[in-house]
């Protein structure tokens, strides 16, 4: 899955990522300047797309003398397939898993689902139901960005006060029968055109930048002896993107001539493989719990020989790509990966990175290799004493698995980020917190005084 | 002596004292009551000291005080001083001036009794005052300028002081309009003077400067002429007269004391002022005569057949203004002592009796309820005796009666023209046309003077409507300046001239008059008395009145004689001046006026259209503004969407 | 970065869906749930990129959006309560008098089609046992 960002970065250091992801995209060499053409070609799709939208809302939004249900839907429906298969066109697939992409359309398509039909809906009592539904969809959305906090958030409030509370002033205010507000709509046409325009910008602001922004990468992609074909495995799902970017890559080479293809390679963090590997250790880590549950003594030969795959698995990932040693305290392959190859050689794939996202991972690793090993041998020496103690061993089971996990490219699970949130929030934001609390009480005395009905005293 | 021109200045203040304070009475309660009291005391007090300094004239060595206050202003070449010149001609000015208006001041006191504005009037009236005696003492010409202008300016305000009836106000703006077209000239002939002068604008050093320097006739010639605009339209000569007989809207005192004593002899002043140029231009003094006796037989002939008692006396007034300008005209043919002395005796005695009948009509406008039209009244004779014999006395010597003071006067001019006819060289037939010209009018003057007196005291006594109960003899306050003034019309005449030549030896002492006489040619000084003229000019005035009394001694006749039909119904509409002014003058100017105002207009409404053009672009953007909150947010998000679309435009290129 | 744009690509079309409910319905209650749409966007996209750069910050921004547009949703609901209670109508084309003076109020000329609403059935009403019906219908009387 996702990894969350870290809690270094959460507790204030500046690790400037831009990508959580460990795989980059392709992107071309820097746009040719006679490309205000190719630029308007490549933003077709978005007009087109826009234009369909706004005939669709002309035809859906509310009119007293009917509305063209089928050809609007029709028209949205239309609008919203252009426009992913733009999105995927131009920028790849959503996320690495299928499971993640099928959860991201469901969500997606809830949100705007719930709002297209909030936007139409005559009965503004269905409306905000389907306002309900667009909050369900953001809000899994949420969770897909590893916010759990502000998914419950998002929920408490919007689905459950806000909405809440429109039920309410909808049943005070009932309007009977058709009523000019439910069956009018102010500017059908300008309307959905400010409103589509605007969407359609922001879209092509996010293709103009998407562009441009692979550039420091490739400025930054500086290899010494380069080239070698990675012989890892390529990760499932790129080849998708790379079939996709053909036409993106123009043929543009790298300032080192590296092929793209190893380019590709080389911009992985973990092999296959290796995550293979690293998963299949935590099952026995898993496992290893397990006989930390029972009764230690009894057991020894079976903690011993978990422990051992164990090892064998993670060393294998983390302490040496070589075949050939154990690799005591010295640098793992991962390490050498993901470090300049200062001293490199052909067995060696440098990987380097200027992405910050990575060279944080890079750091974590690089700490995680040095407790990993201590803790391996905590580990051992627990797991191989003659009276061990539960407590710490298991606590030391624990830590191993989440370092795994770091590697792994998990981070720390999503759950991490609410505590890392409220870290945030109460140390650097607890005068804003204090001052919105005061708001929101403001606000609710006010809503009550508002909201009095005067009597005897007729205004 | 220089108490003497402390004498003269303090003349000069009085009246403005006296205006000031009516002026600030005019909000007051008392003014209602008391402004009279400035002005009667002003005038009184001023009369008192003209008489003193012409008494002390004796003290003065020769025969001219100067005296300059300093500088009014300085503009590079031109340099106007504050000077005033006391000499016989403008202490005779001075007199006259000062006597009539106190008795005219006390005249209106009950005159203008209960008046609204009665403040206001006696301040203006004040002012005029001041007015008319700085412009006779003024030396310097813009000084004479300014007191030329603020004299016409009174005579504007008083014509006027009726100003919520229309026909009122129309006659001031006329008034000022016309007289203003001679001041144009007046002024170019300023300029022109200062010109020909180097630079000097005090008058004795313009005369001496010309004088000395002699320039060519044409230029001489043209300064004349140009003051001469100057002297027609301020004394109502042709072709600027027609103000005057409008200007009669206004009240009977205002009639009296400007329009016939003395606004209208400012012109005959400047021109006997400026009697040493006039004798050195060629064609001046010839243009000037026939102006003025033209202007007499116009004015009689127009006389003759009006129906509004002050009108008659309106354009008695220009008639005799056109004897004045007549004797003037002489100047080049006789003696100018003679010509100067002729145009101000006759001056005198008209002011006297042309006040006095002015102020006759007014006791009987004020006994019969404002009504003046001498169709709505008559036979007022024994209602109101003593105001019957004082006009009787004023007509008789406005037509000429033997022993009377303006048949002294018309005399003189008579024998001046004569002596002109004889004298005058290449116009000699000129003068003796304007002499045959003088004599009928003499014959119309008669006529139609007596014809007023009949009408209005005469034949059965008629009432009108608007008298009710006022039909009675006017208070003492009222007839006691007419007994004054009838007093002065039947002696001032023989006792100024022709037995004492008080008047001719006293002006022949005038500095510019001497001045002239150096420079004419002629050596004859004394104008004899002739005898067949003054018989023929009684004859004609017993005559002119045997005529009008056998027509009108008992009020209108149901129908004239045949002959005379044709001529009174021409008198009567004024010989259509009035139609062809109109058409003339007055029809272009208002189409000049009309095309102003459409470029004024257009350039007005070009600017206006330019201030409204944000405006209705407001406007036409204003419906964007339509309360609507989606509306506004639509709007906000489309810009926002075109916004940030051009930025990313420029930010992928 | 792959993954990130495709939830920035969800993010900015939940947002322009939002926007367009907002400019285009009238009903109160249906322009704030689209507003709140548009928030769920904006969070969506924090969440995104907090997680594709590591960070908490972004997931912080969320939690205090959301805190936010809580206070605001009820706010926005007791205005729109009141609101109710002086128009006796959820439609916020009712509030139009901040508009110029002189733009004449913008009325809704269509007419609206009303449905036929199926006139319903009196229901039978059956009088207490023991009693005659007091109506005269034609069935036979049960009973005495």
């Amino acid at each position: 899955m996702l990894a969350g960002p870290g809690k270094g970065a959460a507790i204030g250091q500046r690790n400037d990522i831009s990508s959580a992801f460990p795989c980059e995209k392709m992107h071309e060499a820097p746009m040719p300047e006679s490309s205000l053409v190719m630029m308007v070609n490549s933003i077709g799709p978005v007009v087109l797309a826009v234009l369909l939208a706004v005939l669709g809302s002309s035809w859906l939004l509310p009119r007293p003398r009917g509305r063209f249900v089928s050809g609007g839907v029709t028209a949205w429906i239309a609008a919203a397939v252009i426009l992913a298969v733009w999105s995927y066109h131009r920028w790849g697939r959503p996320t690495l898993e299928l499971v993640g992409s099928v959860l991201f359309l469901l969500f997606a398509s809830a949100a705007l689902g719930g709002g297209a039909t909030l936007v139409v809906q005559r009965n503004p009592a269905r409306g905000a139901i389907a306002f309900a539904f667009a909050i369900l969809g953001v809000c899994g959305l949420f969770l897909l960005l590893a916010a759990p906090f502000l998914m419950a958030v998002t929920i408490i409030v919007y689905a459950g006060a806000i909405i809440v509370t429109f039920l309410f002033v909808l049943m005070l205010s009932q309007t009977a029968g058709p009523s000019d507000e439910n069956d009018r709509s102010r500017e059908p046409l300008l309307g959905g055109l400010a409103g589509f325009a605007f969407a359609g910008l922001v879209l092509w602001l996010l293709h103009i930048s998407s562009l441009g922004n692979g550039s420091t990468l490739v400025r930054a992609v500086e290899w010494g002896e380069v080239g070698r074909q990675n012989q890892t495995e390529r990760v499932e799902g790129r080849a998708d993107v790379d079939e996709d970017r053909e036409e993106n890559r123009s043929g543009g080479t790298t300032p080192s001539g590296i092929t793209p293809q190893t380019q590709k390679e080389l911009l992985t963090v973990l092999t296959n493989a290796e995550r293979q590997k690293l998963r299949e250790a935590l099952r026995r880590l898993d496992h290893a719990e397990e006989i930390l549950a029972g009764d230690l003594r009894q057991e020894r030969e079976k903690r011993i020989g978990y422990f051992e795959t164990v090892k064998d698995l993670v060393i294998q990932v983390v302490g040496a790509a070589r075949e050939d040693e154990m690799g005591a305290a010295r640098e793992g392959t991962l390490s050498e990966r993901l470090v300049l190859p200062v001293h490199a050689t052909e067995a060696s794939v440098p990987l380097y990175r200027s992405d910050p996202q990575v060279r944080a991972v890079m750091a974590q690793v690089q700490r995680v290799r040095a407790t990993n090993w201590r803790t391996f041998k905590h580990i051992e020496s627990q797991f191989l004493s003659e009276r061990p103690e539960k407590a710490s061993m298991e606590r030391e089971v624990q830590l191993l698995r989440q370092e795994l996990l770091v590697l792994l490219g998990y981070g720390e699970t999503p759950a991490r980020t609410v505590s890392n949130l409220g870290y945030v929030v109460y140390s650097e934001y607890l005068l804003a917190v204090e001052v919105v609390g005061v708001l929101l009480l403001i606000a609710t005395v006010g809503a009550v005084t508002v909201a009095q009905r005067h009597t005897g005293e007729r205004e | 002596m220089s108490e003497l021109m402390n004498l003269v200045w303090l003349i000069l203040i009085l009246p403005l004292a006296a205006a000031l304070a009516a002026a600030l009475m005019v909000p007051a309660r008392l003014g209602r009551t008391l402004a009279h009291v400035p002005l009667v005391v002003a005038c009184a007090c001023a009369a008192l000291l003209a008489v003193t300094i012409l008494s002390q004239w004796s003290r003065i060595p020769s025969g001219q005080i100067l005296s300059q206050a300093g500088t009014w202003f300085a503009a590079g070449q031109l340099q106007v001083s504050i000077s005033l010149a006391l000499d016989p001609l403008s202490a005779t000015m001075l007199g006259m001036i000062t006597f009539i208006s106190s008795w005219i001041a006390l005249f209106s006191a009950g005159y203008m009794a209960g008046e609204r504005g009665y403040a206001r009037f006696f301040a203006i009236m004040s002012l005029f005052v001041f007015a008319m005696c700085g412009l006779v003492l003024a030396n310097n010409f813009f000084l004479l300028l300014g007191f030329w202008e603020l004299v016409g300016l009174c005579s504007y305000l008083l014509i006027g002081y009726y100003f919520h009836r229309p026909s009122a106000a129309a006659a001031a703006r006329k008034a000022f309009l016309v007289t203003r077209l001679g001041d144009v000239g007046l002024l170019l002939g300023i300029f022109w003077l200062w010109k020909l002068s180097d630079g000097q604008t005090d008058l004795t050093a313009v005369f001496d400067h010309v004088v000395r320097h002699r320039p060519a006739s044409g230029e001489i010639d043209l300064a004349c002429l140009l003051l001469l605009c100057g002297a027609i339209g301020k004394s109502a000569q042709f072709p600027l007269y027609v103000w005057l007989a409008d200007a009669m809207e206004g009240p009977t005192p205002v009639s009296a004391l400007i329009h016939a004593a003395t606004m209208v002899t400012a012109g005959v002043y400047l021109v006997s002022r400026c009697a040493p140029i006039f004798v050195l231009s060629p064609t001046a003094p010839i243009i000037t005569a026939w102006i003025g006796g033209g202007t007499a037989l116009l004015a009689a002939f127009l006389a003759l057949a009006q129906t509004d008692l002050k009108r008659i006396l309106a354009y008695s007034t220009v008639s005799q203004l056109g004897y004045m300008f007549l004797a003037l005209g002489t100047l080049g043919a006789v003696h100018p002592g003679m010509a100067v002395v002729a145009a101000l005796f006759h001056l005198l005695t008209h002011a006297f009796y042309k006040a006095l009948l002015f102020l006759s009509a007014g006791s009987v406008m004020h006994a019969m309820g404002g009504v003046i039209d001498l169709r709505a009244f008559g036979g007022l004779r024994r209602l109101m005796p003593i105001t019957h014999l004082c006009f009787l006395c004023g007509a008789a010597a406005l037509a000429g009666v033997p022993l009377l003071s303006g048949f002294w006067s018309k005399d003189l001019i008579l024998d001046t023209v004569i002596a002109a006819s004889e004298q005058g060289g290449a116009y000699s037939g000129g003068y003796y046309l304007l002499l045959l010209i003088a004599l009928a009018t003499a014959l119309l003057t008669a006529f139609y003077s007596f014809r007023a007196y009949f009408l209005t005291f005469w034949g059965p006594q008629r009432i009108p409507a608007e008298a009710g109960e006022y039909a009675h003899e006017s208070p003492p306050v009222m007839t006691i300046p007419l007994i004054a003034l009838a007093a002065g019309a039947l002696g001032a005449g023989i006792l100024l001239e022709p037995l004492t030549h008080v008047l001719s030896r006293f002006l022949a002492t005038t500095p510019t008059v001497q001045q002239a006489a150096q420079l004419s040619l002629t050596t004859e000084g004394q104008v004899h008395f002739d005898w067949t003229v003054a018989l023929i000019s009684t004859v004609l005035a017993a005559l002119g009145i045997g005529v009008a009394g056998l027509l009108y001694h008992r009020g209108e006749p149901r129908q004239l004689p045949a002959i005379l039909e044709p001529i009174m119904a021409l008198s009567r509409r004024e010989l259509y001046v009035e139609a062809v002014y109109q058409a003339i003058i007055v029809r272009p100017l208002e189409g000049v006026a009309f095309l102003a105002k459409v470029c004024d207009g257009a350039l007005s409404g070009t600017v206006r259209l330019i201030a409204a053009l944000p405006g209705m672009v407001g406007q036409g953007f204003r419906v964007i503004h339509n309360g609507l909150v989606q509306f506004y947010a639509l709007a906000m998000m489309l810009g926002l969407t075109v916004l940030v679309a051009f930025v990313l435009l420029r930010v992928a290129r | 970065m792959i993954g990130l744009w495709h939830f920035l690509a969800v993010s900015a079309v939940l947002f322009g869906l939002g926007l367009t409910g907002f400019l285009t319905r009238r009903n109160l209650i249906t322009m704030f749930l689209c507003a709140e749409l548009m928030l769920q966007g904006v969070a969506l996209n924090f969440a995104a990129f907090s997680r594709f750069h590591a960070q908490m910050y972004g997931q912080v921004f969320v939690v205090f959006a959301v805190a936010v547009a809580a206070a605001e949703a009820a706010l926005a609901l007791a205005l729109a309560l009141v609101l109710y209670r002086q128009a006796r109508s959820m439609d916020v084309s009712v509030w139009q008098s901040l508009r110029e003076a002189g733009v004449p109020a913008t009325v809704d000329l269509e007419p609206l089609q009303i449905p036929e609403v199926a006139q319903e059935e009196e229901e039978v009403h059956l009088p207490p046992a023991g009693l005659r019906p007091l109506d005269s219908c034609t069935e036979e009387h049960a009973g005495v």
